[in-house]
């Protein structure tokens, strides 16, 4: 039999939740950055679609109690024309992610709906100690981003709820994303690093992009620069090479990389190692050039 | 002549196409049409023992499900049909990939669900599917096209022995795909003994032929209309199985049937550039002079043909060496045909290219400086002079532009922070073909002019610059002039490949326009009516529509007058033969390589051309922007792999293939010399699509060494090549 497929087009956040409940399997898409993919190679053929494009609740985003209240849906050309100040790493990664036209429909809820290892926006919701809002007709519930993420594009998400909104605190320093691709856009990403640094509680946040099952913290690497970092002289030629070294080689210690055709689990150590250097040298510099 | 030739004038079918109004092949709506789905072969070797098609067949919408079973026999026509045998004659499995059956439903999501319940069970031989595994059984295919691949000028091994210095390596490229971003599409409409076809092909007159052959039928019974391509690049300038296998599915089944490939079948049905490993010997006198070139290329070829499309014609002819010996060898594999690919001596050129930079280090010379020294002012191979040659000049002026004389030869010298910066260069060079090539112009009652001609434009600008010229030579203004392309209805004429449309057709639009400007001022100045009555005809001049006497512009009468009040239309044709060469440039690029995470980037890109004149410098600068991104492709990306025990394609889509972005290339500079080809009969343009691109891999990889004293000789060069 020809297998027909649904599609759901809900008005209202109120009847999302309804229909996502009535159809646990329906597939919630907004970009279709990972949705068309599967679909259009014929890897899966879900029973129906659930298009969340036309929820006006998931389309905004607002300031609450030093917090970004990001909706679902807000696409990344927004993030970035609209939150570059207060978001700045997620925003630059929301630069990286597929071309001009997937970054006007795809927002970070279908980045984290699919809760695969190599999505652009969790490291630097990872770097910032974001939560994520879910909902369903039981309620809303908030996950902080690390328990969110269980194994390869599995999340802490139940059948019946959608990724309503992420809450991203503001900067509190200088924030940076890195990325290595097979190319130069249009592609996943071989490995990413993002790193956020709070210059008011003087700690580091860390997320490691497409070298683990999941998206990773380097906790140890975390650690150690919050602690060493000489925050009460930040001038550029403060942050030592030694540093720096080590500081890249705790994040390459914290990945789980794994051989692919993308590139090998050495390469990806490797090149976290650098990332995670480079980084912390232009967050250093913004942290002395304020 | 207004001056319109050469202007960069918009495209005349740009509205057409970014509005949609633009029909391409899958686009023309034909009533009671069913539509095809091909079900392909999974094993590469072997023999169909069991085909079981009751499960498609009862999917509701099925129409048919045709197999060898069903297909009347097709003769295996001659080229361009590539392929050595038409699948689904028989139970016998030549690649993965080939069709094996043909679904006919009423809808396409109908005919690819049915395709899918198809059971086919084979008996598979294990296949071949890499060169390295079965080189020991390269030998020298037989002629090809009329031509040998073996080609020997003077003494090659002896004048190597004798050199003063040697170069010599092996080069490699992979197996590529052609991937026009429109699919191909066929829709079949017979009419009791005729057949129309709505067709994505290069070259509707070689398509009629191929169908001719294949059906057995007169060439006046077939139609090929085919006005738009999206692109083509050699997958749709041969005819394809998918062609006659559909034409003949829709005759059986009586309606009209339209199969158009998935992407994913476009990795097996309609060719690809062959994986090629080839070995060089340079020899050279310690100034550089080349004293003999020894080129033995090893192709992936198929057990049913022997085509080699990727011959080492710069290695015979880009260079004054005396002493040349060319071997283009081939292995048979258990692999679908490969075909030509856009600017196919890329793959030979490469090598060529990266060897005179290793000889140029080796010898302590600049690498322009032993490109001049060792420049061609006469054919080598034929030593024939050439009607124009400015590839001096081009050498001159791209190394200006792009600051040449700054670069520090020591490689690894140049450096920006932790990044290491590289200026590699090379000579661009291909051949271009002439066809014979026929137009119809109609000045119509309105005055305004019609032409007609069975080439096609594949996106390359053909509309416009014939467009251009016709309205140049009439003396009328560009919108008053419509071309019509893409049907075998209108005169035959060129193939849209081998960089010949320009070469080929320009010349008879060129005449017929001259012809009909000519027949109009004739029936003007005979006719009383006229205010030009009596004026010598050759002293009337047109312009923007109009007719003039020199010298007495009071005078004027319009190509609108004088059609009216001859009352019908004045009908001319342009027919002319041109000859086929070469054109020549040269590519400048600088790469920025970050050691430690082995990235690379193509950060700047020089180029200057001769291409004898230009018609468009709008539509040329566009083929060079085509070119160079096909080059930075060829070098750092394009692969397809194969799986070597199942000899299937792996990566047979576009996330997996990967092509260049935009993010991946920088904008291009192009210069043009610029000046009229005398030997040509294109108004003195020569043929130019396929000629830039061609030093861009071995530019890139020359300035890898320059980046980083390493010298790749296999591309794509990617990451794991570089760390």
């Amino acid at each position: 039999m020809v297998v027909s497929m649904d599609f759901l087009r809900p008005a209202s956040l109120a009847e999302a939740l309804e229909l996502k409940a009535a159809n646990p399997d329906a597939v919630p898409i907004a970009g279709g950055t990972d949705v068309m993919v599967e679909l259009n190679f014929d890897k899966r053929r879900p029973a129906a679609l659930l298009d969340l494009g036309r929820v006006p609740e998931l389309a905004t985003w607002r300031a609450e109690n030093g917090r970004v209240r990001l909706g679902a849906t807000v696409p990344y050309t927004r993030i970035v024309d609209e939150l570059g100040d207060v978001l700045p790493g997620l925003a630059m990664a929301a630069r990286t992610v597929g071309s001009p036209q997937i970054r006007n429909r795809a927002g970070v809820g279908g980045n984290l709906g699919s809760a695969s290892p190599a999505g652009d926006a969790h490291p630097p919701l990872l770097a910032t100690g974001a939560d994520v809002e879910v909902a369903s007709t039981r309620g809303t519930r908030t996950v902080p981003i690390g328990e969110f993420f269980l194994g390869p594009k599995r999340s802490a998400l139940a059948a019946d709820e959608l990724v309503t909104a992420v809450l991203v605190p503001v900067a509190a320093g200088p924030q940076q994303f890195a990325k290595v691709g097979t190319r130069n856009a249009m592609v996943i990403a071989v490995c990413s690093f993002g790193l956020a640094l709070d210059t008011t509680r003087r700690t580091v946040g860390t997320g490691i992009g497409s070298a683990g099952p999941v998206p990773l913290r380097a906790a140890a690497a975390e650690d150690f620069a919050a602690e060493v970092l000489p925050w009460d002289e930040p001038a550029a030629n403060t942050l030592t090479d030694d540093t720096a070294k080590e500081f890249g080689e705790l994040v390459a210690a914290a990945a789980r990389p794994i051989d692919d055709v993308r590139g090998s689990a050495a390469y990806r150590r490797h090149a976290l190692a650098v990332l995670a250097r480079r980084t912390l040298r232009w967050a250093w510099q913004d942290v002395s050039g304020r | 002549m207004t001056g319109l030739v050469g202007r960069g004038v918009a495209r005349v079918d740009g509205r057409a196409k970014v509005t949609g109004a633009a029909r391409y092949a899958a686009d023309h709506e034909i009533p009671g049409m069913l539509h095809g789905h091909l079900v392909l072969s999974t094993v590469a070797r072997g023999e169909i023992t069991e085909l079981d098609t009751s499960a498609a067949l009862a999917l509701p919408g099925v129409v048919a499900v045709l197999t060898h079973r069903d297909l009347p026999p097709l003769r295996v026509p001659s080229f361009p049909y590539l392929k050595g045998f038409v699948p689904m004659q028989d139970t016998r499995v030549h690649h993965s990939g080939q069709p094996v059956a043909h679904v006919v439903a009423e809808t396409p999501e109908q005919a690819r669900e049915a395709a899918n319940l198809v059971r086919v069970r084979y008996r598979a031989e294990r296949p071949t599917a890499h060169l390295a595994h079965a080189l020991d059984e390269a030998f020298l295919p037989p002629l090809f096209r009329d031509e040998p691949n073996e080609f020997v000028r003077g003494d090659a091994g002896a004048a190597l022995e004798a050199a003063a210095v040697r170069v010599e390596q092996d080069y490699s490229s992979p197996m590529m795909h052609h991937n026009p971003i429109e699919p191909h599409s066929s829709t079949a409409v017979w009419d009791g003994n005729s057949l129309t076809l709505y067709e994505s092909a290069q070259g509707i007159v070689f398509t009629r032929r191929v169908v001719s052959i294949a059906f057995d039928l007169p060439e006046a019974n077939i139609r090929i209309i085919s006005p738009y391509l999206g692109g083509g690049f050699g997958a749709k300038g041969p005819t394809w199985s998918h062609t006659l296998l559909n034409a003949a599915v829709a005759r059986e089944v009586g309606r009209p049937v339209r199969v158009t490939l998935t992407r994913a079948q476009m990795y097996t049905m309609n060719g690809h550039r062959a994986e090629y490993r080839r070995n060089l010997r340079l020899g050279a006198t310690r100034e550089g002079r080349l004293t003999a070139i020894v080129d033995t290329s090893t192709a992936q070829l198929t057990r049913t043909d022997h085509g080699v499309y990727n011959t080492s014609e710069s290695t015979l002819r880009l260079y004054d060496c005396p002493n040349v010996h060319v071997r283009q060898l081939g292995v048979r594999l258990d692999l679908p045909s490969s075909s030509y690919m856009r600017s196919p001596e890329t793959t030979a050129h490469f090598g060529l290219e990266t060897a005179l930079d290793e000889l140029a280090h080796e010898l302590g010379v600049d690498p322009v400086e032993l490109r001049i020294r060792n420049h061609a002012s006469a054919d080598p191979h034929s030593g024939e002079p050439y009607s124009s040659k400015h590839l001096l000049d081009c050498y001159r002026i791209a190394a200006r532009a792009f600051g040449w004389a700054r670069r520090d030869p020591r490689p690894g010298s140049m450096r920006d922070g932790n990044v290491r910066v590289g200026w590699g260069m090379a000579t661009e060079t291909h051949t271009f073909s002439a066809i014979q090539s026929n137009v119809e112009l109609t000045v119509d009652v309105d005055g305004r002019a019609t032409l007609r001609a069975a080439t096609q434009e594949i996106g390359t600008g053909t509309y416009t610059v014939i467009t251009q010229v016709a309205a140049d030579e009439l003396g009328m203004p560009l919108e008053h002039v419509t071309t019509l392309l893409g049907d075998t209805a209108y005169p035959d004429a060129a193939l849209s490949a081998a960089s010949a449309t320009v070469a080929s057709v320009i010349g008879p639009v060129s005449q017929a326009a001259q012809d009909a400007r000519k027949a109009v001022i004739a029936l003007a100045v005979a006719d009383p009516r006229s205010p030009l009555h009596g004026v010598p005809a050759e002293d009337v001049v047109a312009e923007r529509g109009y007719l003039f006497a020199r010298g007495d512009r009071g005078r004027r009468d319009s190509y609108r007058g004088a059609l009216a009040r001859h009352g019908r239309p004045v009908i001319v044709t342009g027919s002319r033969l041109n000859s086929s060469g070469h054109s020549y440039g040269a590519v400048f690029v600088e790469v920025r390589f970050d050691p430690r995470l082995a990235t690379l980037r193509v950060s700047r890109v020089v180029t200057a051309y001769d291409p004898g004149r230009v018609l468009n410098h709008r539509t040329a600068h566009g083929q060079v922007i085509g070119g160079v991104t096909w080059g930075i492709g060829f070098a750092l990306m394009e692969h397809t792999m194969v799986d070597p025990h199942t000899a299937r394609v792996v990566n047979p889509n576009l996330s997996t293939y990967l092509v260049p972005v935009s993010a991946d290339t920088p904008s291009v500079e192009s210069f043009f010399v610029d000046r009229p080809d005398k030997g040509s009969t294109a108004l003195g343009a020569r043929g130019f699509g396929e000629t830039p691109g061609t030093g861009v891999p071995a530019a890139i990889g020359n300035a890898i060494f320059h980046a980083t004293g390493r010298r790749l000789r296999d591309v794509p060069f990617t990451r794991d090549k570089l760390l």
